[in-house]
């Protein structure tokens, strides 16, 4: 978010990242003003990622993390702003060499359902990676595959079915093999147990923090379950229409946060672990991101909110080592 | 189980008879709604926590059948009431809302028209459609949706998933039911919005003096909305009690296994134990405990059909341990 969050050397660093849609159709590109046709999804992220941490990043619906994860693996092309890989620029890339570098990163979906080919076998979906970026004998292959499949809590037996033979949590964990049989270093986890029952979800979480610790990886680990994101990340994103408005280490974050919104947002999750009792709620919904506020996106729901908010867009501002916070509140405050 | 329950299930068994063979739903339910109280039905998916109450309101379809028990609600038996008086009795003394907002509504008709539309078929008190109309706006004041009267036009679409959410509220309480079962209110809604729908059940609630169940797979929000909680694993209540006693001292294997699995917002250390192996297939159960596969004090004593049994101050629990 600020110069003082941007290390020498992080694994992934994300500037000035913007995607937009227009979602002007054929003539109506010409006859209607872009401006309130276009949805920003993501509106100037910059953050780094960190060799061998896990970032959170929390937000409700719309908020633009799916479109995040998907931009930083280029699997979206970005309006503008740029995301450098190990010191590589992305955007230079071209696809042959795009193809190569998508060994180092990998993506695990959300819905265990529709993200794995249903005319395909384990055998064949998770082979597929190593087809590619692997030049192995089909018994090498095989091989990798089947021990992948054990790693994961699977049996090499399970290799010629087909994942409608599989429950939820055995296909989120073939999602997850065919993710890391390539031996990425960074993965993206977008909402990757938030389709699972509790108990099976806690088998995942429990199995990511294990392979995350064997294989040396990076997660960029995206949920809206905020108790979820706490428990396995670093470091903590938070996100409103497009843009980080908070960001910090995850224990400060969820103890002290910073922005309003993100102790809205604490606010309002229901816990085991406390009494019920009124507490501060939002109101209305989020914005369209057609149309966002002026000034700072949040003023239209925040409970402090000041004249000048409608007005000026706050920049981020450290109110921690490596806690910066977007709000005209914390202007000022010691760094 | 105390009287004088407002609704009490004794026994309840919902099959479902498939070409794989039959699928026990809900296998010997045993549950009380207490006058006014909030109680919160947790369970994973396949449990039986939707069933049971779809078996309540009648609604349970082809290949489902009732194949045993009691639905005790103001004195009548449910499960042997003529379909014509349980549609009279749908949505006037007892009323649901879906989980998903935007398929239960009608997506042809505007929100008003289906307001209304609820309000006639059951109001005999209520003159004309003006009337209907007038009470149809004066619902969506309440349950706080901005201009009503504009708002009455629109259609389904037209709404955000917390406004939808609200709008089926509506219609549940347009005859003030004296029970409304929430099935999944929030699930589809992020977490703030959440927060304001299930303020306003709570509230409701209050002001008509009615009973809430409120399933849901989510823990913490029972914890925080519920004066009680069952907890249903593969078509059986496997505990029930005070939520706070339940949350505090759980009894049953399944719900310590459920907290330790769940990541605390409070407490981010706290190391999460997942419950091994997996939900039991619903077809062809054995005659015994059903989490004993995945129960870490599995023991012999295991092998037998296992009732719901005291566990003291209000508290039920279906496991030996519990005798012993």
């Amino acid at each position: 978010m600020t110069a003082a969050l941007q290390e020498a050397r992080p694994l992934v660093a994300v500037r000035g990242l913007h995607k937009h849609y227009d979602l002007r159709r054929g003539l109506r590109r010409l006859v209607d003003r872009p401006a309130q046709h276009t949805v920003r999804a993501l509106d100037g992220v910059t953050l780094d990622i960190r060799r061998g941490e896990t970032l959170g990043v929390i937000g409700e619906s719309g908020c633009g993390k799916s479109t995040l994860g998907r931009t930083v693996l280029r699997l979206l092309e970005p309006t503008s702003g740029s995301v450098a890989f190990d010191g590589v620029e992305l955007s230079t890339l071209d696809p042959a060499a795009m193809t190569v570098m998508r060994r180092h990163m990998q993506i695990i979906f959300q819905d265990p359902y529709a993200s794995l080919n249903p005319r395909r076998t384990v055998e064949q979906i998770v082979g597929l990676g190593i087809a590619i970026h692997a030049r192995n004998t089909a018994h090498e292959t095989r091989e990798r595959v089947a021990d992948m499949l054990q790693r994961v809590g699977l049996s090499p037996a399970h290799m010629r079915r087909y994942p409608h033979q599989f429950s939820g949590g055995q296909r989120q964990r073939i999602g997850i093999a065919r993710a890391l049989v390539v031996k990425p270093q960074f993965v993206v986890c977008d909402e990757p147990v938030s389709a699972l029952d509790v108990s099976i979800q806690a088998q995942i979480l429990a199995l990511l923090a294990e392979l995350k610790r064997e294989l040396g990886l990076t997660y960029l680990f995206i949920s809206h379950d905020l108790a979820v994101v706490g428990h396995v990340s670093d470091r903590v994103a938070v996100m409103y229409l497009g843009q980080v408005v908070e960001l910090g280490p995850a224990r400060a974050l969820l103890k002290s946060p910073a922005h309003p919104y993100t102790q809205a947002l604490l606010a309002a999750v229901p816990r085991v672990e406390a009494g019920g009792g009124e507490r501060q709620r939002l109101q209305g919904d989020v914005p369209s991101p057609l149309r966002p506020p002026s000034g700072c996106r949040f003023h239209t729901r925040c409970p402090h909110a000041m004249a000048k908010c409608s007005a000026i867009a706050p920049t981020p501002v450290m109110v921690a080592p490596g806690h910066a916070v977007a709000c005209h509140l914390h202007e000022g405050a010691p760094a | 189980m105390s009287d004088p329950a407002l609704l009490a299930i004794r026994g309840l068994r919902t099959w479902f008879t498939t070409r794989q063979g039959v699928v026990k739903a809900v296998d010997g339910v045993d549950l009380d709604v207490l006058p006014g109280e909030c109680l919160g039905v947790v369970g994973e998916s396949g449990s039986g926590k939707t069933a049971t109450f779809l078996s309540v309101l009648g609604l349970v379809k082809p290949p489902g059948r009732i194949e045993a028990g009691q639905i005790i609600f103001g004195g009548r038996d449910l499960a042997q009431l003529p379909a014509a008086e349980l549609r009279a009795l749908r949505g006037r003394d007892i009323a649901i809302t879906m989980q998903d907002a935007l398929t239960a509504l009608n997506p042809a008709l505007t929100v008003g028209e289906q307001i209304v539309e609820t309000i006639r078929a059951h109001d005999r008190g209520v003159a004309g459609p003006a009337a209907a109309r007038a009470r149809a706006v004066e619902l969506l004041r309440l349950v706080g949706m901005p201009e009503p009267e504009r708002r009455l036009g629109d259609y389904p679409h037209q709404f955000s998933g917390g406004m939808r959410q609200r709008v089926m509220i509506t219609i549940a309480l347009s005859c003030r039911p004296k029970l409304l079962i929430a099935d999944e209110p929030t699930t589809a809604l992020d977490v703030t919005i959440q927060a304001q729908v299930l303020d306003l059940i709570a509230t409701m609630r209050r002001q008509l003096g009615m009973s809430v169940v409120l399933i849901s797979h989510n823990l913490g929000v029972v914890a925080e909305y519920c004066d009680r909680v069952a907890l249903m694993y593969a078509g059986q209540v496997v505990e029930s009690g005070p939520t706070r006693a339940v949350i505090a001292a759980p009894r049953h294997p399944y719900t310590q296994g459920l907290l330790r699995s769940m990541p605390l917002l409070s407490d981010p250390d706290r190391p999460i134990r997942p419950i091994a192996g997996q939900v039991p297939d619903l077809i062809d159960l054995p005659e015994e405990c059903r989490f004993l596969p995945r129960c870490p004090h599995a023991a012999d004593a295991c092998r037998h059909d296992i009732r719901l049994l005291p566990a003291g101050a209000g508290r039920w629990a279906r496991c030996v341990r519990i005798a012993a």
